[in-house]
């Protein structure tokens, strides 16, 4: 964007005072995220998009194959586990749905080991699941793709009919062993340079790691967010035109800057190389059901009220 | 005895694929459907109940680019076969495709190369046809494994490494480990209860020389399975590798490693502890054996699968839904 680029690369640190973090400090926080939980990789991104102001090698920050064994609807919504980060300018805020409860990650391990254990699986009701309508032309599409006469000849493959997971779930397809047919989502976390904060961006997948239609992604948002904090836009790293659904950061310096206040007034110091630790405990609350943070809650977040 | 099965790759692509590789077609490739080489690469870190992913992303163009110096990530070259024409791709002959990419794979195996570079265990094959007026992108990847030998005989039951060996040990093998960028390598169990890593083809030589000794070794491959019993290609190509050069060896042991990053800490007790009865398979000469690896579609049936980009590529309707 034109503001991205008249921007100028912030320089002197003005992390404790405003929330936001220099290059060199996104640098070092996704350092701190990678070591350690190195599920977290640094990601060059294409050649030709290369920003100067990172090293080249550390140009943003890539986790893959994320399962998200659910739908955000089908998630039981308990307002007693909600708690609002911030809500001092009355239009929503952050609403950490799960502050209390331990994890939501839990719970949906949880039901997909139910599944796994009763061997059939469970059907659950989803209003508006239209993941079948079109089944039988795709049968008929891929049919026109498949050999002929050719049988399995390899015995020593073992079967990997994978069982779907919630939500996706259709009765007709053979039931297997220990594989669970999951949306997955790629997240990616780039330096917005004109809002100065990290900024999270989604790409999804379907059962068979097809992409996700942009309509399909809305599910895996929490609708309180959907439409107002993710926005579609060129991801800044990446080859291709196509828009992706980002997690839009004009919020993140000012929940960064409340919680290290809120940090600060018990008495201790959110050091910066936290920040991207931090971040992905904050911007959960928009996506719920990806289950990708697997770092210890610092405590001093978790109860900073 | 119970002989082992394998879990077969699941083909991921990145959308930045996509993007690539239709740039390539329209600027670079043109016409041209030679064979181009390509790399993808696969994990060993991934969730419970995930597939054995096999991943390509808009890197996997560039040879120069491996991704090997990353962590948990493991490069396999390939080859792209690009076809001009759907009648091409339909018709395409995907049995001697085959047999040329496993020959390759076993030329490696038998003059002794993979030994000395456990990178070449796999390789993968990737036909596609790309409409580029319709954004549909039809593809078939084939993982090549052969059919020699029939039978992996089990001594015991594949279970997981804890109930082999104890805390300590793990301990130890994860920390020997720790460095190790190899696709495959072996440890040689020392006298004060440590590990020290050797290659392959060291391996091989020493238990050769004195198969009596076969205990004191343990092959270890990074393994994409996350399945309970069936650990992925790259142990199956192993074995195979082993088979063929391993003469009299009464045991093999071998542990399919796999990770996991929580809370700051690195978990591996469920990679899985496999103990072997190796039958050589030498005599079966230089010749390549049958192969198979061609994915299976979503309907498990032997055919292609495709992928329909127009939402997020067409011009004309990401001009419909811009804000």
């Amino acid at each position: 964007s034109i503001g991205e680029r008249m921007t100028p690369v912030l320089l002197q640190s003005k992390f404790r005072e405003t929330g936001v973090i220099t290059p060199t400090e996104f640098v070092a926080a996704g350092d701190f995220l990678v070591h350690h939980c190195p599920t977290w990789k640094w990601a060059a991104g294409d050649e030709n998009k290369l920003k100067d102001y990172l090293p080249k090698d550390k140009q943003f920050l890539i986790t893959r194959n994320v399962p998200c064994y659910k739908r955000c609807k089908q998630m039981e919504h308990k307002d007693n586990l909600e708690k609002i980060v911030d809500d001092e300018n009355g239009d929503g805020g952050w609403v950490d749905t799960h502050h209390y409860a331990d994890s939501t990650i839990t719970e949906v391990r949880e039901h997909a080991g139910q599944m796994e254990s009763s061997g059939k699986q469970t059907q659950v009701t989803v209003e508006g699941n239209d993941d079948n309508d079109d089944d039988d032309d795709d049968a008929a599409d891929m049919e026109e793709f498949e050999r002929k006469g050719m049988i399995n000849n390899d015995p020593l493959e073992a079967s990997t009919t994978a069982k779907p997971s919630a939500g996706a779930s259709t009765a007709d397809e053979p039931v297997g062993q220990n594989t669970l047919a999951t949306r997955t989502y790629d997240l990616n976390i780039t330096y917005d340079k004109y809002y100065q904060t990290p900024r999270l961006w989604l790409t999804g997948y379907d059962e068979h790691h097809k992409p996700l239609s942009v309509e399909k992604m809305y599910e895996d948002i929490s609708q309180d967010h959907a439409k107002k904090t993710v926005t579609m836009e060129q991801h800044p790293h990446l080859p291709g035109t196509g828009p992706m659904p980002s997690i839009h950061p004009c919020r993140h310096a000012d929940v960064m800057k409340k919680l290290i206040q809120m940090v600060a007034e018990s008495g201790k110091e959110l050091e910066v190389h936290m920040y991207i630790m931090i971040f992905l405990k904050f911007v959960q609350a928009v996506i719920p059901t990806i289950d990708y943070d697997y770092t210890r809650r610092p405590c001093h977040v978790n109860h900073c009220d | 005895m119970t002989t082992l099965k394998f879990v077969p790759y699941s083909s991921a692509f990145d959308t930045g694929f996509w993007h690539e590789l239709t740039r390539r077609k329209l600027e670079v490739y043109r016409l041209d459907s030679s064979n181009q080489s390509i790399f993808g690469y696969y994990a060993n870190d991934a969730n419970d109940n995930m597939p054995a992913l096999f991943n390509v992303d808009h890197q996997c163009f560039d040879e120069n680019n491996k991704i090997s110096n990353q962590q948990q990530l493991y490069s396999v070259n390939g080859t792209l076969k690009l076809v001009n024409t759907i009648e091409e791709f339909k018709t395409f002959d995907i049995d001697s495709a085959l047999k040329t990419e496993s020959s390759l794979l076993w030329n490696d195996f038998v003059q002794g190369s993979t030994l000395e570079n456990p990178q070449k265990l796999n390789r993968f094959y990737l036909l596609i046809f790309a409409d580029l007026k319709k954004y549909i992108y039809h593809y078939w990847f084939a993982f090549p494994t052969f059919l020699v030998p029939t039978a992996f005989n089990l001594s015991s039951p594949v279970k997981p490494i804890g109930e082999q060996f104890s805390s300590d040990e793990i301990g130890a093998i994860s920390k020997t480990l720790e460095a190790n960028k190899l696709h495959a390598c072996c440890l040689h169990r020392e006298q004060n209860s440590s590990f020290a890593v050797i290659n392959l083809k060291q391996a091989v030589e020493n238990l050769n020389e004195k198969p009596q000794s076969a205990s004191e070794y343990i092959f270890i491959v990074n393994d994409p399975s996350t399945d309970p019993v069936h650990p992925g290609w790259p142990v199956r190509n192993l074995l195979t590798l082993l088979y063929y050069h391993l003469r009299a060896v009464e045991q093999l042991n071998v542990i399919c490693w796999r990770e996991r990053f929580r809370d700051d800490q690195q978990y591996v007790n469920h990679s899985l502890y496999l103990q072997l009865k190796p039958e050589s398979i030498s005599n079966i000469g230089d010749a390549v054996p049958p192969s198979a690896g061609w994915e299976k579609n979503e309907r498990q049936r032997l055919g292609s699968r495709q992928v329909n980009l127009s939402t997020s590529m067409n011009p004309i309707h990401l001009a419909e839904t811009a804000v």
